[in-house]
């Protein structure tokens, strides 16, 4: 039995721990399974579902940059009906939560995914992916406008008693006008941040390296903008907040938390070291241990 | 299985031009390795370079250990091949699918441009080979001919072409395969080297009727299935596949070579 209290609120759930795994870096969960008990975690966010498969933009899709990792995987996933025939099924099995993350190109693919997935059993909630810069319809249209993301947000709630949770992109001037607007309109949680829109140039040829042309960047080069937006937002906002950009150490995801997040998410680092939540999870609590910190949540920057 | 750990360097040893073979004690990699499986590799401590190097297997030279052929060619490579013997380094592995496994007698014809022998100086290991296989070597210049003094490439039936004509015949290692390829078909080519070779090698094979696996290198992020970063255009199941996972090693006939 842990001796610090590591369970955390967001809403219409409670987390055994704050640490999450970000949608697109953890497959759907099986990927991981070799390497260390993935039931460990508070939770696994998985790649995003829309109501058909999508094939995901041409190669190159990723490129590294300083301390970082720019992509533009184009939402490549395999569907709602292989999602539920042939990943859910070991997702449900786990002892943690599981939160489906959702990407449409309009209002009607985010609630197919939704009222589908709510009766099932195995899913706790819903991240809706509002945020995506690397497709031309992949939702960020519905994360740029307060309007158009409250909208959004109210169709979904009248879909799902469960957990709703919308992912917010920081490409917008003001973050806290969105994190007021899905709040209103009923949303139980926010996650902070997607990928910051960027490029890379191949000086060789002058071309942009991504088949995309431009990706979202993501990694450690970002971990202090993303703070900054967490720090913001949960000032403003009185929503539960799961804090992500470069988390890739214990220290990374108590900044977050003392930022004002309620819990945290690991992105890129589960790129890198296929372990790195659970490593972090521990870190966290023998950081919580260390300091004779009781409760992970009285941490919370709030 | 795939495994995540610190791995102990054995030996370093440089050869040719700015290139190193690595010995790594990791009996829980070199127990299941297959040939044309690969290893991610960190060398460095904190987040800069931040991804892994994924880096083919050359060979498991005893029970415990790995071989690596790395060419230093960047910041991740340079810390990669700057270690040395006691040092620790962080592998995970084997990933990827690797070639086919080698039917009883099969004639293979192994094509390897520069340190795409890598993988095929592990395959050449493997039991069962019949006569008259043989390894095709493409270098561009004398420095690259450091490699054949392995012990293992030493005891194959070696073709060797170079760019600059210092050895062997003169030319694209193609120009040394074609005459072989008239003289003898194989039951199968495998290949691994520069997106051009392995191109003009499918050509040749499929003019030739005969089945060919390739090793396909992109850009790669996670190397387990996670990211979806690795895709290779194919026209047969996909759009995409995935290097990681589907591949390295793909049937050449799949590989949609215009959409790369």
């Amino acid at each position: 039995m842990s001796k610090v209290d590591l369970s955390v609120d967001l809403g219409r759930i409670k987390l055994k721990n704050p640490v999450l795994v970000s949608s697109g870096t953890f497959g759907y969960g099986r990927e991981f399974g070799d390497f260390f008990d993935v039931g460990r975690l508070g939770g696994i966010v998985t790649k995003a579902i829309s109501p058909a498969p999508r094939e995901g933009n041409p190669p190159p899709r990723t490129i590294e940059t300083a301390a970082g990792l720019l992509n533009a995987i184009g939402l490549e996933n395999c569907g709602l009906d292989a999602f539920v025939g042939e990943k859910l099924p070991y997702l449900s099995g786990l002892d943690t939560a599981v939160i489906v993350n959702v990407a449409g190109r309009c209002e009607d693919d985010y609630v197919k995914v939704v009222e589908r997935l709510t009766g099932e059993e195995g899913v706790d909630g819903f991240e809706i992916n509002i945020s995506c810069p690397n497709v031309s319809e992949g939702g960020i249209e519905f994360g740029t406008c307060p309007e158009t993301a409250a909208r959004l947000t109210a169709a979904l709630r009248k879909k799902t008693d469960k957990e709703l949770i919308i992912k917010l992109s920081p490409n917008v001037t003001d973050t806290s006008l969105i994190a007021l607007a899905v709040k209103d309109a009923g949303a139980d949680a926010l996650s902070l941040v997607n990928t910051y829109r960027g490029m890379a140039i191949d000086v060789e040829t002058g071309r942009p390296v991504l088949g995309n042309k431009t990706g979202g960047l993501s990694g450690p080069a970002i971990k202090p903008l993303a703070l900054y937006q967490v720090y913001q937002v949960s000032f403003k906002v009185n929503l539960p907040v799961i804090g992500m950009g470069g988390i890739v150490s214990a220290g990374d995801a108590m900044e977050f938390i003392f930022a004002g997040a309620d819990a945290v998410s690991v992105g890129t680092a589960n790129l890198v070291n296929p372990a790195s939540s659970v490593e972090i999870l521990e870190g966290i609590e023998k950081y919580c241990i260390d300091r004779g910190i009781g409760r992970v949540s009285d941490c919370s920057g709030r | 299985m795939k495994y995540s750990l610190k791995s102990e360097v054995k030996e370093v040893r440089a050869f040719g031009e700015d290139c190193y073979e690595l010995r790594l004690n990791c009996p829980e990699i070199a127990a299941c390795a297959r040939p044309g499986q690969f290893v991610q590799l960190k060398a460095w401590e904190g987040p800069e370079p931040l991804l892994r190097r994924p880096i083919s297997i050359a060979g498991v030279p005893d029970p415990d250990s790995i071989l690596l052929w790395v060419r230093r060619v960047g910041r991740g490579t340079g810390l990669i091949t700057g270690v040395l013997p006691g040092d620790t380094m962080e592998v995970v592995g084997p990933l990827g699918n690797g070639f086919s496994p080698v039917s009883e007698g099969e004639v293979v014809y192994m094509v390897g441009g520069k340190l795409g022998a890598a993988p095929m100086r592990f395959f050449s290991t493997g039991k069962g080979l019949g006569a008259g296989s043989r390894f095709f070597y493409g270098a561009a210049c004398e420095c690259d001919l450091d490699l054949l003094g392995d012990p293992v490439i030493e005891c194959l039936d070696v073709c060797v072409a170079t760019e600059d004509g210092c050895a062997g015949t003169k030319g694209f290692v193609t120009e040394a395969l074609v005459p072989a390829m008239e003289e003898k078909k194989p039951d199968r080519i495998v290949a691994c080297g520069p997106h051009g070779m392995l191109r003009a090698v499918a050509d040749i094979a499929e003019a030739a009727g005969v089945v060919c696996e390739v090793s396909m290198e992109t850009y790669m992020s996670c190397g387990i299935g996670a990211c979806m970063g690795c895709a290779v255009p194919v026209k047969e199941g996909g759009p995409y596949m995935h290097a990681c996972t589907d591949g390295p090693v793909f049937d050449s006939r799949i590989i949609d070579w215009e959409a790369f």
